[in-house]
């Protein structure tokens, strides 16, 4: 459906018969450019007339002209951050020419920012990489973290085969920011067995802003913000949808999930979506074993009606997202002789049949969030946006527990979110464009009381105040950027002291963040972004207050209430190449984190389970230095090279020790064969690849449990002299696995495609531990997997 | 250059907005959490008493007891270890606490409850002459090792480690007789005591 609306690409409209002129290279060419969906002029588009090598730049009204042109036929190249390149044939024969450009908004990427605005002014000197829709439709019925992860520069930290969270550039959790539907993500982030509470299946967009882009989102986009963002709303009458039906033979998941959206006749503009999906799957199976305990079930559904049309528009959103997820019974142990007999196994010592049981330990995780956006256009003044969400996230953590206690989570916390965001995209003015924006966050987490165990993370309420600006000076060859924000954040948290009497202490935490970036469109192919830009994030709850034994790390885990802040300075820039059979993205990053909020080891205790290390939070300054390289060469008609190498160093400054859990460097290297299309066969395809995966060399030092009990019981001070991390157990050795998919499309009429994609994972079942998963102590990868994914799209 | 603009009045969709706006701050709030309540770790055991009696001789009583009040992390658990008489035969009880909460929680009668579910290993170091035979049994006629019976031989010392395991899989080779090795299950409770026989 929306591809019909948006394959509208251009009308030239009105050629402008004017006064005949003579051959001397006098001719104008001039015009307007507007975006096809919304009609809407776009300022400071770039115009090419690739043969004259001639160049404009629209000005705020859209208007362009471009002077003192010889009569002939020419290529005009339109370009415009968020839009698809355009390319016309213009004829000038003796007379100028008023064109109408219409571009099409770039559907896979910023249709929502820059159709329905709500992220108009994003970081333009930030690079944004996005997940084709090849590739998402591939990754369909897997986790959203291992869909991320096929954008270069996102891997995923996993706890077993179900739980997998996206790292950006070696950070997680509270360190990257993920905006699902515009609306900042809000759950239990912090934990890294936490993943974000998102139905893939929603997003027909994934994309990745690998900058510190906190300039424009504010706190905690350290590392990158990720964004999750569906269809827009249709704006035409008619009935539309899609229906995807999926398998998988590694732990025998099915999936259904379809969405059914219309206009309203008569009423143009005003669209609805009402979209579902069930996911079920078992057990998992590592190369030679099965992984008992690991299946899920999810059932997540969402509504949205919007009403948009030019200058005015507004849209209500509903989800529900549904998991109960099980976690490998063998990574629950208790005592620590528990955890030397786990930690180093070849294989789990429970290991049963097959089964779609999810039994203890498990997640239950229901996350609800109504978002409201507005928008208008002020005369004059620019488009404000008001944004609005509500989110209620509630995570139930179910344990081995006695008794009557089995059926009682061992952890039950309900975080209510109010959003509300202001944003006011600034009318162009002369050559600069500008963007300010107001924020509003309102937090509180509750705890339940009656499980008979001490909450892990304390019951507390925030709030957090921000605003920002950011202007562009934008001229054809290149943009300048640059954008200011404060913040203000207040925690207020209730818990019971050592001594049992009831605290509220309160903490404040004030920001300043700024960035600095250039775009250079070096020609019609290249662009160069570089940006540096400063991003902070206020230590959170668990880093200032969390108590107790970590049942998945065999590590006691002490919250440090004198954290400051911590903050970063990124500089990250990136060529983009695209030209006939060669594509190149590369980005270099460097990242310094001062404050950097890590655990360190800081005593072994000694309880009735065993001997224990203590861990605290505290601070150090890091630094991540690394390269994203995307490489696409066309080796014949049809057949693509394709190359994704990511490399990243981490360092603790601080201690000159590594950094734990930064992701291994790694090289994917593949061949996509596109099979030639006919009416009734369309975007075939087979493809093969090859992830090589290096161990992490980098990895911090190994204490062994059983050298924990050891210097425990000789009463020796084991980190007085180095109280740098470590882990318990090395690090995996390196992998590489193989991976093939294969699929085309049947138009089955003229509105319906049946679409078929099968996967193979881990072609040769190859047994191998990542280190980014933190179940290596305890089990290998899961091995061969097969899909079937099928997809009927009307 | 966008005709229907002029349809609205801009004042008047701003004071749209502002209600709009303010609607939403009204919604939105600042509400706050509630106060915490008092949990009592209902599963947390803190100490773990074995009460050696000497079956010959009704004053010869050993407790050996570790204790860590204030649950994992925080400070130290204390041991205190036991002193046996050579080649005497001792009644051996195990009692698990939660002293951490007031009144103190008997985790020992909650063990006994779901015998079926547990189960105690004496597990023996070497250069210690003891052996541990098991008293009483759950339902199915299966060991549970909170009363027992221990032999000691001549004088000499090492280690005793006391476990306590959850869901044990009692019918395993060996299990029976208080070797855990094919126990399986979680370690609930294992504390290491350095018994002197003499």
């Amino acid at each position: 459906m929306l591809k019909k609306v948006v394959a509208v690409l251009l009308f030239v409209v009105a050629p402008n018969l004017a006064l005949a002129q003579s051959d001397d290279c006098e001719l104008k060419l001039s015009g307007v450019v507007r975006s096809s969906d919304s009609q809407k002029a776009i300022p400071f588009a770039t115009l090419q007339l690739i043969e004259e090598k001639k160049s404009a730049v629209a000005d705020s009204q859209g208007r362009f002209v471009i002077e003192q042109i010889c009569s002939g036929t020419f290529e005009l190249l339109v370009k415009f951050i968020g839009y698809k390149d355009y390319r016309v044939s213009v004829v000038l024969d003796q007379s100028d020419l008023d064109i109408e450009v219409k571009l099409d908004p770039t559907v896979t990427n910023l249709e929502a920012v820059t159709v329905e605005g709500e992220r108009i002014g994003e970081v333009a000197s930030l690079n944004t990489s996005e997940l084709s829709q090849t590739e998402l439709e591939q990754s369909r019925g897997e986790t959203l973290g291992s869909a991320l992860s096929k954008i270069s520069g996102v891997n995923v930290l996993q706890t077993g085969p179900t739980i997998a969270k996206p790292v950006v550039h070696g950070l997680h959790s509270n360190r990257i920011l993920i905006l699902n539907n515009g609306i900042r993500q809000e759950g239990q982030q912090w934990g890294q067995e936490h993943a974000p509470e998102i139905d893939p299946f929603v997003a027909t967009n994934l994309s990745l802003i690998k900058g510190a882009a906190a300039v424009k989102y504010g706190s905690d986009a350290i590392g990158g913000v990720i964004l999750v963002n569906p269809p827009q709303l249709p704006k035409e009458p008619g009935l539309g949808g899609q229906f995807n039906l999926i398998g998988a033979s590694n732990n025998g998941m099915y999936a259904g999930s379809g969405y059914l959206e219309g206009g309203v006749k008569g009423i143009r503009g005003l669209g609805w979506r009402l979209q579902g999906t069930y996911k079920k799957g078992g057990d998992a199976r590592a190369a030679n074993y099965r992984l008992t305990n690991t299946g899920v079930i999810e059932e997540n559904f969402s509504a949205g009606v919007g009403y948009h049309k030019t200058g005015i528009g507004a849209e209500i959103y509903y989800s529900n997202f549904d998991s109960e997820v099980g976690i490998l019974r063998a990574a629950h142990n208790s005592s620590s002789s528990d955890f030397q007999d786990a930690v180093g196994r070849s294989e789990p010592a429970i290991i049963e049949d097959f089964s779609y049981e999810i039994g203890v330990p498990k997640q239950v995780i229901n996350h609800q969030l109504i978002k409201g956006f507005f928008h208008a256009e002020l005369k004059r003044l620019g488009e404000l946006k008001v944004l609005y969400g509500y989110q209620k996230n509630q995570r139930e953590e179910f344990d081995i527990r006695r008794g009557d206690l089995a059926n009682l989570p061992s952890l039950a916390l309900t975080l209510n979110t109010h959003s509300l965001d202001l944003d006011l995209d600034i009318n162009a003015r002369g050559n600069w464009k500008s963007d300010a924006g107001l924020t509003y966050m309102n937090q509180v987490n509750d705890n339940r009381f009656d499980l008979g165990v001490t909450p892990l993370i304390p019951n507390y309420d925030n709030y957090t105040f921000g605003g920002h600006f950011i202007t562009r000076f934008v001229q054809t060859k290149y943009e300048l950027e640059f954008g200011l924000r404060h913040d203000f954040k207040h925690y207020q948290i209730r818990k019971f002291d050592e001594n049992d009497v009831l605290i509220r202490p309160e903490f404040d935490f004030n920001n300043t963040t700024g960035s600095l970036g250039f775009v250079f469109l070096l020609d019609e192919q290249t662009d160069f972004r570089t940006n540096i830009g400063t991003a902070w994030r206020a230590p959170n709850v668990n880093e200032l207050f969390s108590d107790g034994l970590h049942h998945g790390a065999a590590a006691i885990e002490e919250g440090n209430e004198d954290l400051e802040s911590e903050s970063s300075i990124k500089w990250v820039s990136n060529l983009e190449h695209t030209s006939e059979g060669f594509s190149l993205d590369a980005s270099v990053y460097y990242n310094v984190i001062t404050n950097y909020i890590y655990l360190r080891p800081e005593d072994i205790t000694l309880t009735t389970r065993g001997a224990f290390p203590i861990f605290r939070y505290t601070q150090t300054d890091a630094t991540l230095f690394g390269f994203d390289l995307d490489l696409s060469l066309q080796l014949s008609k049809g057949l693509h090279w394709v190359n994704k190498v990511s490399f990243l160093q981490a360092r603790d400054k601080g201690n000159d020790s590594a950094l734990i859990n930064i992701p291994a460097n790694r090289i994917r290297t593949g061949f996509d064969l596109k099979l030639p299309e006919s009416d009734k066969f369309k975007d075939g395809f087979v493809s093969f690849s090859a992830l090589g995966v290096n161990k992490q060399r980098n990895a911090p030092r190994t204490i062994t449990i059983q050298q924990i009990e050891l210097v425990k019981s000789l009463g020796s001070d084991v980190f007085a002299l180095n109280g740098t991390t470590f882990d318990i157990l090395d690090a995996p050795a390196a992998y590489m696995v193989l991976d093939a998919s294969a699929g085309f499309k049947l138009p089955l009429n003229t509105s319906t495609t049946l679409g078929v994609i099968i996967t193979v994972d881990n072609i040769l079942n190859s047994s191998y531990r990542d280190y980014m998963n933190r179940f290596r102590y305890y089990a290998d990868e899961t091995g061969r997997n097969m899909s079937l994914k099928l997809n009927l799209e009307f | 250059m966008f005709n229907n603009k002029l349809k609205y009045s801009g004042s008047l969709r701003v004071k749209g907005l502002l209600t709009l706006v303010l609607t939403v701050f009204i919604l939105a709030g600042c509400s706050n959490s509630s106060d915490p309540e008092p949990v009592n770790d209902t599963e947390l055991i803190t100490t773990v008493n074995v009460t050696f009696t000497n079956t010959q001789d009704g004053s010869d009583v050993v407790i050996a007891s570790f204790q860590d009040i204030d649950g994992p992390g925080g400070n130290d658990g204390t041991t205190i270890n036991p002193t046996l008489t050579a080649n005497s035969t001792y009644r051996v009880e195990v009692a698990f606490l939660n002293e951490s909460s007031t009144p103190t929680i008997d985790i020992t009668s909650e063990v006994a409850t779901e015998a079926d579910e547990h189960q105690v290993f004496f597990e023996v170091g070497a250069g210690l002459n003891f052996t541990y035979t098991y008293s009483d049994q759950d339902l199915l006629g299966l060991p549970i090792g909170l009363v027992g019976s221990a032999t000691t031989g001549n004088a000499g010392n090492g280690s005793l480690n006391v476990v306590l395991v959850h869901m044990p899989s009692k019918t395993a080779t060996g299990v029976q007789q208080g070797d855990i090795t094919n126990a399986g299950g979680d370690e609930d409770v294992r504390v290491i005591f350095t018994v002197t026989i003499q």
